[in-house]
């Protein structure tokens, strides 16, 4: 036959080699995350909708209650345009995250079809949450225009958090992928877990609000210093402290490379429940 | 036959569980639960040459489907390795592959990614899945609203219709009409004569004498026989009587 010279090995197969299969199979990761997208939303148009209206919904109320109620600063942005930069990143790190913990469930049907690098949906699920966050960034790019803001050249900077905040996203989908692999009734955690995350991000206020003493810890948190410097690349905001970012970049990077590795580490024992 | 024309070779495949298959409560971990575990596959050995099919018996619990998983890359073994030459499709349980939120020309476009479809020949894939599944405009809905029959004519078809030249298949035959076996009969008969090789997971031993060559009798994790398939098939009825 035609596929001959395909050779399977089927081993305890160790890290590297998995990494390896990661890149043969790429078409598929392609596919996948297509499916990913289609099969939330069967109707385009409707899709879209609701794809817009949830971030705009989350930062509508946000702006009222933290915004207008409880008067949270803003350290001069408009609040809403505040908010919703955060709130537009922070659905990338939540539906990662989410769709990470379902990963081994939501992927037996196909992981059951066809040897595949069991990263994919992981992978899938990062790279289908991205763009709904793009889609959310450029609204609130928009939010700042309508305020008023004009983000200037810090704009160009835009990718490059953005990618920073994936590979951040990435790692915390994979770490769960594999603990709610192994502990099925660890995913009953995660909601919450993502919850205090996000109050311990500068989702609903800014950076400047926590305290100086306690920003150098506080940068350990890689999505503190993503989310301040996007609100630098796209409304405008004072510069960074470089140091504080640095802490959050590198953590990021840290984060990921973690994730990857663990997950290539204990992905064949979460597999057992397949 | 020289070793290197195998279509599978298994050696000294091992698989131990921990106790819980793998995917326990945390709350076992944190209660300090001392930790279990059962050997589920015994190392287990054979070859399969190409044009061939190896029928798996066993009772419930033997070890049968752990077998097919490895093989197919499902779960990994504990210890020893298998090596299966060429394109390999499974058909792990009635339908698989099939996701429900897609239609089902989605679905079969997606399988011939899995499955390594040349795109040259994906369009003679579409066509073929479509004409065998029989399942006309059925295939523009979301899988979802299938029958348990019209899942199993899918899930069969995207995976038989692949260029495939290693075919996994647990128990997927049991959910079609008598129609369809018979065409899946058939299919079996062609696909071997073009070199394809199989391995069936079954309870219909009738059914296994008919289509397979060889076969592999399992009892608790260990092969108890590996030879033709009427003299496995003659052991697994003692097994099962005794």
């Amino acid at each position: 036959m035609q596929s001959e010279h395909r050779t399977t090995m089927i081993r305890k197969a160790q890290p590297p080699g998995r990494l390896k299969a990661l890149w043969q199979r790429r078409e598929v990761l392609l596919a996948l995350t297509f499916r990913q997208i289609r099969g939330r939303f069967s109707k385009p148009v409707v899709g879209l909708i609701w794809l817009v209206l949830q971030p705009v919904l989350l930062a509508l109320v946000f702006s009222l209650f933290f915004g207008l109620l409880v008067r949270v600063p803003s350290n001069g942005m408009p609040y809403p345009a505040m908010v919703f930069t955060g709130v537009a990143l922070w659905s990338l790190v939540q539906n990662a995250a989410t769709q990470g913990a379902n990963a081994y469930e939501s992927a037996a049907p196909l992981l059951r079809q066809a040897p595949l690098p069991r990263l994919y949906p992981v992978l899938a699920g990062v790279f289908s949450a991205t763009l709904d966050s793009l889609i959310a960034l450029v609204i609130a790019l928009l939010t700042g225009l309508a305020f008023g803001v004009h983000p200037g050249w810090p704009l160009l900077a835009a990718p490059g958090i953005v990618l920073l905040a994936m590979i951040a996203a990435f790692g915390l989908s994979a770490l769960l992928a594999v603990l709610c692999g192994l502990w099925r009734d660890s995913r009953q955690m995660v909601p919450l877990g993502l919850q205090v995350l996000m109050f311990a991000s500068p989702v609903i206020y800014p950076l400047s609000l926590v305290p100086q003493d306690w920003q150098r810890l506080y940068a350990l948190n890689p999505f503190a210093g993503i989310i301040n410097a996007l609100r630098w690349s796209l409304l405008g905001a004072p510069a960074p402290d470089p140091v504080n970012f640095s802490i959050s970049a590198l953590s990021a990077l840290v984060l990921g490379m973690t994730g990857l590795w663990i997950f290539l580490a204990l992905e064949g024992r979460a597999a057992d429940a397949l | 036959m020289p070793c290197e024309t195998m279509a599978i070779e298994a050696h000294q495949v091992c698989k131990r569980f921990s106790l819980g298959g793998g995917s326990r409560p945390l709350y076992h971990l944190l209660g300090g639960e001392a930790r279990k575990s059962r050997l589920a596959l015994d190392r287990i050995s054979f070859a399969l040459a190409p044009g061939k099919a190896l029928a798996v018996m066993g009772r419930n619990g033997s070890g049968k489907s752990t077998l097919l998983k490895i093989l197919a890359g499902v779960i990994d073994p504990t210890s020893g390795q298998a090596v299966l030459r060429g394109q390999v499709g499974a058909l792990l349980e009635i339908g698989a592959g099939a996701h429900p939120d897609l239609t089902g020309w989605e679905n079969i476009r997606l399988a011939a990614r899995l499955l390594q479809v040349p795109p040259s020949r994906r369009a003679i894939y579409y066509e073929r899945t479509n004409a065998f599944s029989e399942l006309g405009a059925k295939l523009d809905e979301p899988t979802r609203w299938y029958s348990a029959g019209q899942y199993a004519r899918l899930g069969f078809a995207m995976a038989a219709m692949a260029p495939t030249d290693v075919l996994l298949i647990d128990e997927a035959l049991s959910a079609g009409d008598a129609p369809f076996q018979l065409k899946c009969f058939d299919f079996f008969y062609r696909a071997k004569a073009q070199g394809r090789a199989f391995v069936m997971v079954s309870h219909a031993t009738a059914v296994l004498r008919d289509l397979c060559d060889d076969g592999l009798v399992l009892n608790e994790g260990k092969a108890v026989y590996t030879g033709p398939v009427n003299e496995a098939v003659a052991h697994y009825d003692t097994l099962v009587l005794s």
